[in-house]
Protein backbone atom coordinates (compact mmCIF):
# COMPACT_ATOMS: atom_id res chain seq x y z
CA UNK A 1 0.00 0.00 0.00
CA UNK A 2 1.50 3.18 -0.94
CA UNK A 3 1.46 5.53 2.09
CA UNK A 4 1.06 8.49 0.21
CA UNK A 5 -2.35 7.36 -1.29
CA UNK A 6 -3.67 7.54 1.93
CA UNK A 7 -4.66 10.79 1.76
CA UNK A 8 -6.70 10.60 -1.24
CA UNK A 9 -7.87 7.11 0.27
CA UNK A 10 -9.31 7.80 3.37
CA UNK A 11 -11.27 10.75 5.43
CA UNK A 12 -10.10 11.92 8.35
CA UNK A 13 -11.14 11.10 11.88
CA UNK A 14 -13.09 13.98 12.59
CA UNK A 15 -15.09 13.59 9.90
CA UNK A 16 -16.79 10.41 12.29
CA UNK A 17 -16.96 13.06 15.09
CA UNK A 18 -19.00 14.98 12.34
CA UNK A 19 -16.38 17.98 12.90
CA UNK A 20 -18.22 18.29 16.15
CA UNK A 21 -16.00 21.05 18.51
CA UNK A 22 -16.61 19.66 21.76
CA UNK A 23 -16.55 16.09 20.43
CA UNK A 24 -13.32 17.02 18.52
CA UNK A 25 -11.94 19.16 21.55
CA UNK A 26 -12.74 16.15 24.10
CA UNK A 27 -10.45 13.76 21.97
CA UNK A 28 -7.67 16.28 21.33
CA UNK A 29 -7.43 17.56 24.98
CA UNK A 30 -7.85 14.04 26.22
CA UNK A 31 -5.67 12.52 23.85
CA UNK A 32 -2.87 15.20 24.00
CA UNK A 33 -2.72 15.11 28.09
CA UNK A 34 -2.00 11.49 27.53
CA UNK A 35 0.68 11.88 25.24
CA UNK A 36 2.21 14.33 27.48
CA UNK A 37 2.36 12.29 30.64
CA UNK A 38 3.44 9.27 28.42
CA UNK A 39 5.99 11.40 27.12
CA UNK A 40 6.91 12.86 30.41
CA UNK A 41 7.43 9.33 32.13
CA UNK A 42 10.09 8.52 30.16
CA UNK A 43 12.12 11.12 31.07
CA UNK A 44 11.95 10.62 34.83
CA UNK A 45 12.73 7.05 34.49
CA UNK A 46 15.85 7.76 31.81
CA UNK A 47 16.98 10.62 35.13
CA UNK A 48 16.14 7.87 37.87
CA UNK A 49 18.36 4.88 35.74
CA UNK A 50 21.07 8.26 35.05
CA UNK A 51 20.62 8.97 39.10
CA UNK A 52 21.11 5.42 40.20
CA UNK A 53 25.12 3.93 39.42
CA UNK A 54 24.33 0.86 41.47
CA UNK A 55 21.32 -0.68 38.85
CA UNK A 56 21.98 -4.05 37.65
CA UNK A 57 22.53 -4.13 34.23
CA UNK A 58 19.46 -5.86 33.09
CA UNK A 59 17.43 -3.82 35.25
CA UNK A 60 18.88 -1.04 33.71
CA UNK A 61 17.55 -3.11 29.97
CA UNK A 62 14.23 -3.28 31.31
CA UNK A 63 13.88 0.47 32.71
CA UNK A 64 15.15 1.67 29.20
CA UNK A 65 12.63 -0.84 27.89
CA UNK A 66 9.94 0.47 29.82
CA UNK A 67 10.73 4.09 29.30
CA UNK A 68 10.81 2.93 25.16
CA UNK A 69 7.10 1.02 25.29
CA UNK A 70 5.42 3.94 27.29
CA UNK A 71 7.07 7.04 24.91
CA UNK A 72 5.12 4.66 21.99
CA UNK A 73 2.36 4.51 23.90
CA UNK A 74 2.50 8.42 23.96
CA UNK A 75 3.51 8.44 19.76
CA UNK A 76 -0.23 6.25 19.44
CA UNK A 77 -1.46 9.25 21.05
CA UNK A 78 -0.35 11.92 19.29
CA UNK A 79 -0.93 10.03 16.17
CA UNK A 80 -4.34 9.82 17.05
CA UNK A 81 -4.99 13.53 17.34
CA UNK A 82 -3.34 14.16 13.73
CA UNK A 83 -5.56 11.89 11.91
CA UNK A 84 -8.34 13.91 13.65
CA UNK A 85 -7.09 16.30 10.27
CA UNK A 86 -4.58 13.86 8.39
CA UNK A 87 -5.91 10.73 7.44
CA UNK A 88 -2.13 9.14 8.26
CA UNK A 89 -4.07 5.83 8.80
CA UNK A 90 -0.93 3.63 7.86
CA UNK A 91 1.40 5.32 9.36
CA UNK A 92 -0.74 5.15 12.54
CA UNK A 93 -0.85 1.40 12.24
CA UNK A 94 2.59 0.87 12.09
CA UNK A 95 3.39 3.10 14.77
CA UNK A 96 0.70 1.29 16.66
CA UNK A 97 2.12 -2.26 15.71
CA UNK A 98 5.63 -0.88 17.17
CA UNK A 99 4.28 -0.37 20.30
CA UNK A 100 2.71 -3.47 20.37
CA UNK A 101 6.18 -4.98 19.80
CA UNK A 102 7.56 -2.74 22.67
CA UNK A 103 5.21 -3.40 24.76
CA UNK A 104 4.65 -7.41 24.35
CA UNK A 105 8.50 -7.44 24.78
CA UNK A 106 8.26 -4.99 28.16
CA UNK A 107 5.69 -7.43 29.19
CA UNK A 108 7.30 -10.61 28.46
CA UNK A 109 10.41 -9.25 30.70
CA UNK A 110 8.27 -8.15 33.53
CA UNK A 111 6.61 -11.61 33.73
CA UNK A 112 9.45 -13.20 33.50
CA UNK A 113 10.79 -10.67 36.51
CA UNK A 114 8.11 -11.62 39.00
CA UNK A 115 9.63 -14.59 40.97
CA UNK A 116 12.60 -12.54 41.17
CA UNK A 117 10.69 -9.34 42.29
CA UNK A 118 8.55 -11.44 45.30
CA UNK A 119 12.10 -12.46 46.19
CA UNK A 120 12.65 -8.48 46.60
CA UNK A 121 12.63 -7.94 50.70
CA UNK A 122 10.17 -5.09 51.47
CA UNK A 123 10.62 -1.41 52.55
CA UNK A 124 9.34 -2.42 55.77
CA UNK A 125 11.49 -5.91 56.32
CA UNK A 126 14.62 -3.80 54.76
CA UNK A 127 14.26 -1.18 57.82
CA UNK A 128 13.62 -4.00 60.10
CA UNK A 129 17.35 -6.09 58.61
CA UNK A 130 18.62 -2.34 59.54
CA UNK A 131 17.76 -2.08 62.84
CA UNK A 132 18.45 -5.57 63.19
CA UNK A 133 22.00 -5.14 61.88
CA UNK A 134 22.53 -1.77 63.67
CA UNK A 135 21.91 -3.47 66.94
CA UNK A 136 24.51 -6.12 65.23
CA UNK A 137 27.15 -3.20 64.91
CA UNK A 138 25.99 -1.70 68.45
CA UNK A 139 26.42 -4.94 70.23
CA UNK A 140 29.92 -5.70 68.23
CA UNK A 141 31.12 -2.07 69.10
CA UNK A 142 30.32 -3.10 72.72
CA UNK A 143 31.96 -6.15 73.20
CA UNK A 144 34.99 -5.00 71.72
CA UNK A 145 35.20 -2.00 73.79
CA UNK A 146 34.81 -4.65 76.86
CA UNK A 147 37.72 -7.03 75.29
CA UNK A 148 39.59 -3.56 74.74
CA UNK A 149 39.34 -2.69 78.65
CA UNK A 150 39.96 -6.23 79.78
CA UNK A 151 43.12 -6.40 77.49
CA UNK A 152 43.79 -2.94 79.15
CA UNK A 153 42.98 -4.31 82.85
CA UNK A 154 44.92 -7.82 82.25
CA UNK A 155 48.14 -5.66 81.03
CA UNK A 156 47.69 -3.55 83.88
CA UNK A 157 47.39 -6.68 86.23
CA UNK A 158 50.30 -8.10 84.81
CA UNK A 159 52.70 -4.97 85.22
CA UNK A 160 51.61 -4.49 89.23
CA UNK A 161 52.53 -8.29 89.34
CA UNK A 162 55.71 -8.49 87.74
CA UNK A 163 56.59 -4.62 89.64
CA UNK A 164 55.84 -6.89 92.81
CA UNK A 165 57.77 -9.30 92.04
CA UNK A 166 61.03 -7.02 91.09
CA UNK A 167 60.09 -5.75 94.31
CA UNK A 168 59.85 -9.05 95.96
CA UNK A 169 63.67 -9.81 94.28
CA UNK A 170 64.85 -6.92 95.70
CA UNK A 171 63.86 -6.95 99.37
CA UNK A 172 65.45 -10.76 99.09
CA UNK A 173 68.48 -9.53 97.56
CA UNK A 174 68.10 -6.64 100.26
CA UNK A 175 67.59 -9.30 103.11
CA UNK A 176 70.16 -11.71 101.91
CA UNK A 177 72.72 -8.73 101.82
CA UNK A 178 71.80 -7.31 105.41
CA UNK A 179 72.16 -11.36 107.10
CA UNK A 180 75.32 -11.88 105.16
CA UNK A 181 76.01 -8.70 106.59
CA UNK A 182 74.98 -9.23 109.85
CA UNK A 183 76.78 -12.22 110.09
CA UNK A 184 79.99 -11.21 109.27
CA UNK A 185 79.91 -8.52 111.38
CA UNK A 186 78.60 -9.73 114.24
CA UNK A 187 81.30 -12.54 114.29
CA UNK A 188 84.34 -10.30 114.98
CA UNK A 189 82.17 -8.34 117.67
CA UNK A 190 81.52 -11.35 119.15
CA UNK A 191 85.79 -12.08 119.62
CA UNK A 192 85.92 -8.61 120.66
CA UNK A 193 83.19 -8.77 123.10
CA UNK A 194 84.76 -12.45 124.51
CA UNK A 195 88.20 -10.78 124.63
CA UNK A 196 87.01 -7.72 126.57
CA UNK A 197 85.00 -9.89 129.22
CA UNK A 198 87.72 -12.29 129.68
CA UNK A 199 90.19 -9.46 130.41
CA UNK A 200 87.58 -8.23 132.97
CA UNK A 201 87.37 -11.68 134.16
CA UNK A 202 91.20 -11.88 134.58
CA UNK A 203 91.42 -8.60 136.44
CA UNK A 204 88.59 -8.68 138.33
CA UNK A 205 90.46 -12.04 139.82
CA UNK A 206 93.71 -10.56 140.71
CA UNK A 207 91.71 -8.31 142.04
CA UNK A 208 92.73 -5.35 139.92
CA UNK A 209 90.29 -2.26 140.20
CA UNK A 210 91.95 0.42 138.51
CA UNK A 211 90.68 2.87 135.14
CA UNK A 212 91.09 -0.18 132.71
CA UNK A 213 88.21 -1.84 134.15
CA UNK A 214 86.21 1.14 133.23
CA UNK A 215 87.47 1.83 129.96
CA UNK A 216 87.27 -2.45 129.14
CA UNK A 217 83.74 -2.04 130.27
CA UNK A 218 83.07 1.23 128.21
CA UNK A 219 84.04 -0.70 125.38
CA UNK A 220 82.53 -4.17 125.94
CA UNK A 221 79.37 -1.62 125.93
CA UNK A 222 79.95 0.34 123.06
CA UNK A 223 80.95 -2.94 121.46
CA UNK A 224 77.65 -4.75 122.29
CA UNK A 225 75.93 -1.24 121.02
CA UNK A 226 77.77 -2.24 117.51
CA UNK A 227 75.69 -5.47 117.67
CA UNK A 228 72.74 -4.22 118.48
CA UNK A 229 72.77 -1.55 115.17
CA UNK A 230 73.45 -4.57 113.24
CA UNK A 231 70.81 -6.46 114.11
CA UNK A 232 68.00 -2.90 113.85
CA UNK A 233 69.80 -2.48 110.56
CA UNK A 234 68.93 -5.95 109.46
CA UNK A 235 65.17 -6.16 110.73
CA UNK A 236 65.03 -3.08 108.89
CA UNK A 237 65.15 -4.41 105.59
CA UNK A 238 63.67 -8.09 106.17
CA UNK A 239 60.86 -6.47 108.46
CA UNK A 240 61.61 -8.71 111.14
CA UNK A 241 60.85 -8.01 114.96
CA UNK A 242 59.04 -5.06 113.72
CA UNK A 243 57.14 -3.14 116.22
CA UNK A 244 53.95 -1.51 115.60
CA UNK A 245 52.06 1.04 117.40
CA UNK A 246 49.87 4.12 116.69
CA UNK A 247 51.99 6.73 115.89
CA UNK A 248 51.04 10.76 114.69
CA UNK A 249 52.84 11.47 111.63
CA UNK A 250 53.43 14.96 113.17
CA UNK A 251 55.03 13.66 116.10
CA UNK A 252 57.23 10.89 113.86
CA UNK A 253 58.57 14.03 112.25
CA UNK A 254 59.10 16.26 114.95
CA UNK A 255 61.41 13.21 116.56
CA UNK A 256 63.06 12.73 113.55
CA UNK A 257 64.07 16.21 113.39
CA UNK A 258 65.33 16.83 116.79
CA UNK A 259 67.63 13.70 115.67
CA UNK A 260 68.64 14.97 112.47
CA UNK A 261 69.39 18.16 112.60
CA UNK A 262 71.33 18.45 115.80
CA UNK A 263 73.85 20.91 115.28
CA UNK A 264 72.84 21.69 111.65
CA UNK A 265 70.20 24.31 112.69
CA UNK A 266 72.97 26.61 112.60
CA UNK A 267 74.39 26.15 109.57
CA UNK A 268 72.39 28.45 107.56
CA UNK A 269 69.50 26.59 106.82
CA UNK A 270 66.26 27.20 107.03
CA UNK A 271 64.16 24.88 108.03
CA UNK A 272 60.15 24.92 107.48
CA UNK A 273 57.30 22.09 109.22
CA UNK A 274 54.08 22.59 107.94
CA UNK A 275 51.46 20.22 108.88
CA UNK A 276 48.37 20.28 107.04
CA UNK A 277 46.97 18.15 109.67
CA UNK A 278 48.73 17.96 113.20
CA UNK A 279 46.89 14.42 114.60
CA UNK A 280 47.09 11.95 111.47
CA UNK A 281 47.10 8.20 112.96
CA UNK A 282 49.13 5.83 111.27
CA UNK A 283 49.82 2.25 112.71
CA UNK A 284 54.09 1.95 112.16
CA UNK A 285 57.21 0.91 113.96
CA UNK A 286 58.42 4.17 115.44
CA UNK A 287 62.10 3.43 114.95
CA UNK A 288 61.79 2.38 111.35
CA UNK A 289 59.85 5.36 110.37
CA UNK A 290 62.19 7.99 112.08
CA UNK A 291 64.69 6.35 110.77
CA UNK A 292 63.22 7.07 107.04
CA UNK A 293 62.73 10.75 108.29
CA UNK A 294 66.32 10.57 109.18
CA UNK A 295 67.68 9.09 106.31
CA UNK A 296 66.01 11.83 104.26
CA UNK A 297 66.32 14.84 106.31
CA UNK A 298 70.46 13.86 106.17
CA UNK A 299 70.18 13.74 102.17
CA UNK A 300 68.71 17.22 101.92
CA UNK A 301 70.98 18.55 104.40
CA UNK A 302 74.21 17.20 102.42
CA UNK A 303 72.70 17.94 98.78
CA UNK A 304 72.86 21.82 100.41
CA UNK A 305 75.71 21.07 102.52
CA UNK A 306 75.60 23.84 104.86
CA UNK A 307 74.80 26.32 101.91
CA UNK A 308 73.53 30.04 103.48
CA UNK A 309 70.29 30.48 102.18
CA UNK A 310 69.36 27.07 101.88
CA UNK A 311 65.75 26.03 103.14
CA UNK A 312 64.85 22.67 104.36
CA UNK A 313 60.91 22.27 103.67
CA UNK A 314 58.97 19.05 105.50
CA UNK A 315 55.37 18.75 105.02
CA UNK A 316 52.86 16.32 106.11
CA UNK A 317 49.53 15.80 105.08
CA UNK A 318 47.36 13.41 102.52
CA UNK A 319 47.93 12.82 99.01
CA UNK A 320 44.85 12.12 96.41
CA UNK A 321 43.87 8.87 97.07
CA UNK A 322 43.69 9.59 101.39
CA UNK A 323 46.97 8.27 102.06
CA UNK A 324 49.46 9.93 104.57
CA UNK A 325 51.99 11.77 103.44
CA UNK A 326 55.54 13.15 104.24
CA UNK A 327 57.61 15.34 101.92
CA UNK A 328 60.71 16.13 102.34
CA UNK A 329 62.36 18.98 99.95
CA UNK A 330 65.61 20.61 100.17
CA UNK A 331 67.27 23.42 97.80
CA UNK A 332 70.01 21.95 96.66
CA UNK A 333 71.26 21.30 93.15
CA UNK A 334 68.79 18.11 92.62
CA UNK A 335 68.77 15.29 90.88
CA UNK A 336 69.29 14.73 87.32
CA UNK A 337 66.43 12.42 85.52
CA UNK A 338 68.78 9.66 84.30
CA UNK A 339 69.51 9.08 88.31
CA UNK A 340 66.30 10.10 89.83
CA UNK A 341 64.43 6.89 88.92
CA UNK A 342 67.21 4.44 90.22
CA UNK A 343 67.54 6.30 93.12
CA UNK A 344 65.85 3.53 95.79
CA UNK A 345 67.98 0.62 94.12
CA UNK A 346 70.85 -0.84 96.17
CA UNK A 347 74.19 0.91 95.86
CA UNK A 348 73.35 4.12 93.50
CA UNK A 349 74.46 6.90 95.16
CA UNK A 350 74.85 10.56 94.26
CA UNK A 351 77.38 11.44 96.86
CA UNK A 352 80.53 9.78 95.77
CA UNK A 353 82.93 8.33 97.89
CA UNK A 354 80.77 9.75 101.19
CA UNK A 355 77.86 7.49 100.09
CA UNK A 356 77.15 4.00 100.00
CA UNK A 357 73.89 3.89 98.46
CA UNK A 358 72.28 1.73 100.70
CA UNK A 359 69.76 4.43 102.83
CA UNK A 360 67.32 5.01 100.37
CA UNK A 361 67.04 1.58 99.12
CA UNK A 362 66.40 0.38 103.15
CA UNK A 363 64.19 3.96 103.28
CA UNK A 364 61.69 1.77 100.75
CA UNK A 365 61.77 -1.55 102.35
CA UNK A 366 60.94 -0.03 105.42
CA UNK A 367 57.92 1.95 104.07
CA UNK A 368 57.18 -0.88 101.36
CA UNK A 369 56.98 -3.01 104.16
CA UNK A 370 54.82 -0.46 106.26
CA UNK A 371 52.08 -0.77 103.04
CA UNK A 372 53.00 2.90 101.24
CA UNK A 373 55.25 4.19 98.59
CA UNK A 374 58.34 6.19 98.12
CA UNK A 375 59.69 8.08 95.39
CA UNK A 376 61.76 11.24 94.53
CA UNK A 377 60.82 14.69 92.00
CA UNK A 378 63.26 16.69 90.91
CA UNK A 379 61.83 20.49 91.24
CA UNK A 380 61.61 22.40 88.15
CA UNK A 381 63.73 24.89 89.39
CA UNK A 382 66.17 23.74 92.30
CA UNK A 383 66.65 20.87 94.65
CA UNK A 384 64.87 17.60 94.79
CA UNK A 385 61.63 16.56 96.89
CA UNK A 386 60.98 12.87 98.18
CA UNK A 387 57.82 11.55 99.16
CA UNK A 388 56.35 9.12 101.06
CA UNK A 389 53.20 7.25 101.98
CA UNK A 390 51.45 5.60 105.04
CA UNK A 391 48.09 4.42 105.13
CA UNK A 392 46.64 6.12 107.60
CA UNK A 393 44.33 4.19 110.62
CA UNK A 394 40.94 5.28 110.76
CA UNK A 395 40.79 8.24 113.58
CA UNK A 396 38.09 6.38 115.69
CA UNK A 397 40.03 3.49 115.92
CA UNK A 398 43.11 5.09 116.32
CA UNK A 399 41.91 7.25 119.72
CA UNK B 1 88.14 -21.70 140.39
CA UNK B 2 87.59 -24.68 138.13
CA UNK B 3 84.91 -26.57 136.86
CA UNK B 4 84.69 -29.91 136.09
CA UNK B 5 82.18 -29.82 133.18
CA UNK B 6 83.64 -29.11 129.53
CA UNK B 7 82.30 -26.77 127.55
CA UNK B 8 82.81 -27.57 123.57
CA UNK B 9 82.90 -24.40 121.42
CA UNK B 10 81.92 -25.12 117.91
CA UNK B 11 82.66 -22.61 115.15
CA UNK B 12 84.29 -21.72 112.22
CA UNK B 13 85.64 -18.41 112.88
CA UNK B 14 88.76 -19.28 114.55
CA UNK B 15 88.78 -15.46 116.65
CA UNK B 16 85.17 -16.59 117.79
CA UNK B 17 86.66 -19.68 118.87
CA UNK B 18 89.75 -18.42 120.49
CA UNK B 19 88.07 -16.06 122.42
CA UNK B 20 85.43 -17.77 123.76
CA UNK B 21 87.59 -20.39 124.61
CA UNK B 22 90.10 -17.60 126.32
CA UNK B 23 87.01 -16.10 128.56
CA UNK B 24 85.66 -19.32 129.63
CA UNK B 25 89.03 -20.48 130.66
CA UNK B 26 89.32 -17.19 132.55
CA UNK B 27 86.16 -17.80 133.89
CA UNK B 28 87.05 -21.57 135.15
CA UNK B 29 85.89 -23.66 132.83
CA UNK B 30 87.76 -26.40 130.43
CA UNK B 31 87.17 -25.30 126.66
CA UNK B 32 87.81 -27.54 123.90
CA UNK B 33 87.39 -26.02 120.18
CA UNK B 34 86.15 -27.45 117.17
CA UNK B 35 86.73 -25.66 113.38
CA UNK B 36 83.14 -27.25 112.34
CA UNK B 37 80.32 -30.09 113.25
CA UNK B 38 82.16 -32.74 111.38
CA UNK B 39 85.18 -31.76 113.73
CA UNK B 40 83.04 -32.51 116.96
CA UNK B 41 81.25 -35.67 116.01
CA UNK B 42 84.75 -37.02 115.48
CA UNK B 43 86.70 -35.67 118.47
CA UNK B 44 83.55 -35.25 121.13
CA UNK B 45 83.75 -37.65 124.00
CA UNK B 46 80.78 -38.83 126.11
CA UNK B 47 81.29 -36.51 128.92
CA UNK B 48 79.76 -34.51 130.79
CA UNK B 49 79.69 -31.05 129.27
CA UNK B 50 77.96 -27.91 127.20
CA UNK B 51 77.94 -27.61 123.81
CA UNK B 52 78.65 -23.69 122.10
CA UNK B 53 78.37 -23.89 118.39
CA UNK B 54 77.34 -21.28 115.79
CA UNK B 55 74.64 -22.26 113.32
CA UNK B 56 76.10 -20.70 110.65
CA UNK B 57 78.83 -22.67 109.37
CA UNK B 58 80.05 -24.37 106.18
CA UNK B 59 79.17 -28.27 106.25
CA UNK B 60 76.42 -28.90 108.55
CA UNK B 61 74.80 -26.20 110.56
CA UNK B 62 74.56 -25.78 114.15
CA UNK B 63 70.93 -26.65 113.71
CA UNK B 64 71.52 -30.03 112.12
CA UNK B 65 74.55 -30.86 114.51
CA UNK B 66 71.72 -30.52 117.68
CA UNK B 67 69.71 -32.44 115.60
CA UNK B 68 71.54 -34.98 114.84
CA UNK B 69 73.02 -35.42 118.96
CA UNK B 70 69.19 -35.48 120.00
CA UNK B 71 68.80 -37.91 117.48
CA UNK B 72 71.31 -39.97 119.39
CA UNK B 73 70.16 -39.77 122.36
CA UNK B 74 72.23 -36.96 123.77
CA UNK B 75 71.24 -34.75 126.75
CA UNK B 76 74.11 -32.40 126.72
CA UNK B 77 72.57 -28.58 127.20
CA UNK B 78 73.09 -26.92 123.47
CA UNK B 79 73.42 -23.16 123.33
CA UNK B 80 73.27 -22.33 119.85
CA UNK B 81 75.11 -18.61 118.80
CA UNK B 82 73.90 -16.47 115.66
CA UNK B 83 75.23 -13.26 114.14
CA UNK B 84 71.38 -12.81 112.57
CA UNK B 85 68.92 -13.75 114.94
CA UNK B 86 65.51 -14.09 113.76
CA UNK B 87 62.14 -15.86 114.51
CA UNK B 88 62.42 -18.13 112.15
CA UNK B 89 65.75 -19.12 113.28
CA UNK B 90 65.08 -19.75 116.93
CA UNK B 91 61.58 -21.50 116.56
CA UNK B 92 63.85 -23.88 114.03
CA UNK B 93 66.93 -24.16 116.98
CA UNK B 94 64.43 -24.94 119.49
CA UNK B 95 62.82 -27.05 117.47
CA UNK B 96 65.80 -29.12 116.78
CA UNK B 97 66.53 -29.79 120.26
CA UNK B 98 68.53 -26.58 121.62
CA UNK B 99 68.19 -25.38 124.55
CA UNK B 100 69.03 -21.52 124.07
CA UNK B 101 69.67 -19.40 121.17
CA UNK B 102 71.48 -16.28 122.05
CA UNK B 103 72.43 -13.33 119.26
CA UNK B 104 76.08 -12.50 118.83
CA UNK B 105 77.71 -10.20 120.30
CA UNK B 106 76.89 -11.92 123.21
CA UNK B 107 78.20 -10.89 126.83
CA UNK B 108 80.33 -13.35 128.64
CA UNK B 109 78.74 -12.73 132.18
CA UNK B 110 75.37 -13.41 130.49
CA UNK B 111 76.54 -16.49 128.76
CA UNK B 112 78.09 -17.58 132.20
CA UNK B 113 75.14 -17.39 133.77
CA UNK B 114 73.33 -19.82 131.31
CA UNK B 115 76.13 -22.53 131.52
CA UNK B 116 75.51 -22.04 135.60
CA UNK B 117 71.73 -22.73 135.12
CA UNK B 118 72.32 -25.48 132.50
CA UNK B 119 74.74 -27.52 135.08
CA UNK B 120 72.31 -27.04 138.16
Amino acid sequence: MDWRSQFEMFMPHGMCLLWRPELMLLHIISDGLIALAYFTIPIAILRFVRGRNDLERGHVGLAVLFAAFIAFCGLTHVASVLVLWVPVYIIEGWLKAATAVVSVATAGWLIALVPQALKLPSVKAMQREIVAHRETMAALDAARAALAAKVDSTEGELRAAQYELLQMSRRTAMGDMATTLAHEINQPLSAISMYLGGSLALLKRDSYEGPLVQSLNFAKEQCLRAGEIISRARSFVTGDDVVKRTEKVSNLIEEACNLALVGARDGGVATIIEHEDPDIPVLVDRVQIEQVVVNLVTNAMDAMDGAQGGALRIKTGYDQEGMAMVSVSDSGPGVSPEVIGRLFEPFVSTKGVKGMGVGLSICRAIIENHGGKIWADADADRGATFHFTLPPLDRELAA
Amino acid sequence: MTNAWVIHVVDDDEPVRFSLSFALEVKGFRAITYVDADDFLMRWQTARGVLISDIRMPGMTGIELTRQLRLQGSDMPIILMTGHPSRELQTDAIDAGADLVLGKPVELEQLVAEIGQMMT
